[in-house]
């Protein structure tokens, strides 16, 4: 499954707002580089939880996450970081956290590569 | 590609550098193999994205499976952690020794005992204060922690100031002792990473791996020494049959919160701060984190406007921690499939209600110097700014809702005797090989409570001329 549309998606429901420009499409591409260097096991777990994330778009609110507006995506990431199952409200924290950090990072001065 | 030599040593991090310096100057033919790559010490800006991707495995996006999960970080570069982290020294705390002799049968070994080796490493790398003070961040540490009446004190760390220079040299392991090694004539393979120890019987052979253009690699020795860390090194001997190592992981659970003041605090010249509350270690440490608007901005909440608005006078916001020497125990196994590490770890009880009394007192120094919020680790709590709030913090951790990180791993391999439940005997030779050795923070008993690189160095000075001694 290709993820970036869903970090995409993930990475603009948690910051992107009306004030502000983004660099969303630079910050999903260096999370998701990220996420490819994980060691296996989390690296596999990530993939399946972001493919079950952008599937439960679909059952809850008739739309893939990843082709979601921006009001329906910010819901499914409210919906899904009050999970009771840990690694769902994990992989939200850590596209909250990590995503912030890259971000600021980048318009900071860093490179994307 | 074939090698041989008398010693191999696996990692080249503070305990592999300081092992292949000492055997390669006592004449010793020396193998010095390094997982990651050889980076010059000024690559990447210090705590940076780039440094992350570059000097950290993983991108430093490893992390111990648990409830909570906590999430560490581990060198892959040559001189390991050394050429990424805080380089902060501190002494070990002599109790904690002792202990360790005692409670794990380590001949041979006491405070007093690795006193001259702790010295040696203070001069050989050298270890250094601020010339010229610390950051108003740290100062604002002390100042609560005086009017708490806590003690507190300047960590000195692994660094020199040339002329007063403010941004000084990092006295990594490859600046210090991984030249040493060379110069001694020691060979260094970066890029290569060993998969197997092959062996006959209790004696080791060869180890099998992979060069850096991705070709078999194999290197035949008479000894080998591992020192890959805390979760490499057990990973590797568990890999190759030995099978006893790998349990008793400890590790320091860390919870981070971001302080605001009404004046500058946040001067990133300065570095990484360096004042810790010394009142209640080893139990707990309380310091103050590197601070740069990225990193404030992982502990803050909001969208991008909000981050940005809250950070418009970043300068006035520092992040602070507390610190618990965990009392929790984890495993390293073998992710079947992947054949990455598996870390899996068990916060204790105690460590919440040690982390959840550090950010109760952590807030209250921190009001009592000035500030005039400090934001709570709880998603979606307001802001604090009363010591009588404070104390709501006290109660914040649980499994559902922290968010714990480790910087210091140990304890995988024990040093002690084989009754205790260690994996090495005292000097760090592989219970149940003869040929095999582990020198790294795998063999401290238990976590220290205190920052671990000069008691590793130290420990690793101790085993390797114990060694020499002996052939």
């Amino acid at each position: 499954m290709h993820i970036e549309p869903v970090v995409r998606g993930l990475v603009s429901g948690l910051l992107a707002d009306g004030e502000h420009p983004v660099p969303v499409d630079d910050t999903a591409a260096v999370l998701v580089r990220k996420i490819d260097n994980m060691p296996g096991l989390m690296r596999f777990g990530m993939r399946v939880l972001l493919w079950a994330f952008d599937w439960y778009g679909l059952i809850r609110g008739g739309r893939r996450f990843r082709g979601s507006s921006l009001v329906k995506q910010r819901k499914r990431i409210e919906e899904w970081s009050r999970m009771p199952v840990g690694p769902c409200r994990d992989m939200i924290e850590f596209h909250r956290k990590m995503g912030v950090f890259v971000a600021l990072s980048l318009e900071g001065g860093e490179h994307p590569g | 590609m074939n090698v041989s030599t008398d010693t191999l040593i696996v990692g080249s991090g503070p305990g592999g550098a300081m092992t292949a310096a000492l055997l390669a100057e006592a004449g010793v033919d020396v193998v010095l193999v390094e997982e990651g790559e050889k980076h010059p010490i000024d690559a990447r800006q210090d705590h940076s994205l780039a440094q992350m991707d570059q000097k950290w495995r993983s991108g430093g996006l490893t992390v111990a499976l648990g409830s909570p999960k906590v999430s560490y970080v581990e060198g892959r570069c040559l001189g390991g952690a050394s050429e990424s982290n805080a380089g902060l020294y501190h002494p070990p705390i002599d109790a904690v020794l002792d202990d360790w002799a005692t409670r794990f049968g380590i001949s041979d070994f006491s405070a007093e005992e690795l006193s001259p080796h702790l010295d040696a490493v203070v001069e050989q790398i050298g270890v250094s204060s601020r010339p010229d003070g610390f950051s108003p961040a740290s100062d604002r540490l002390a100042e609560g922690a005086e009017a708490m009446g806590w003690r507190w004190t300047e960590i000195q760390r692994f660094w020199r100031y040339p002329g007063g220079d403010q941004v000084g040299e990092r006295r990594s392991m490859s600046e210090t002792l991984v030249p040493r090694a060379v110069a001694a004539g020691a060979r260094v393979l970066t890029g290569t990473r060993i998969d197997k120890i092959l062996r006959r019987g209790r004696r080791a052979t060869a180890a099998r791996g992979t060069g850096p253009d991705g070709r078999p690699v194999t290197i035949d020795f008479k000894n080998v020494v591992v020192c890959a860390g805390a979760v490499q090194t057990p990973r590797l001997l568990r890999n190759s049959g030995w099978t006893h190592v790998g349990d008793g992981l400890t590790l320091n659970p860390m919870v981070r919160i971001v302080a605001r003041f009404p004046e500058r605090v946040n001067v990133p010249a300065f570095g990484v701060p360096v004042v810790q509350i010394e009142e209640f270690k080893p139990r707990l440490t309380i310091g103050c984190s590197y601070s740069a608007p990225p990193h404030l901005a992982m502990w803050l909440e909001g969208t991008a406007g909000e981050l940005r608005r809250s950070l418009e006078d970043w300068e006035r916001m520092a992040v602070f921690y507390v610190k618990a020497c965990g009392q929790g125990s984890g495993s390293v196994r073998t992710t079947p499939v992947f054949g990455d590490a598996l870390v899996r770890y068990r916060v204790a009880q105690h460590d919440y209600d040690v982390m959840g009394g550090g950010l109760v007192k952590l807030a209250q120094a921190l009001l009592a110097a000035g500030a005039t919020e400090v934001h709570s680790p709880l998603t979606g709590a307001p802001p604090l700014t009363s010591a009588a709030q404070a104390e709501q913090l006290a109660t914040v951790l649980s499994p559902k809702t922290a968010s714990f990180s480790a910087i210091h791993l140990h304890s995988t391999v024990r040093m002690g005797a084989e009754a205790a439940g260690c994996g090495a005997d005292s000097h760090g030779r592989l219970h149940g090989a003869e040929n095999v050795y582990v020198n790294d923070s795998s063999l401290l008993p238990t976590s220290p409570g205190v920052n671990p690189q000069g008691t590793i160095l130290a420990v690793a000075r101790r085993n390797t001329l114990r060694w020499l001694d002996e052939r």
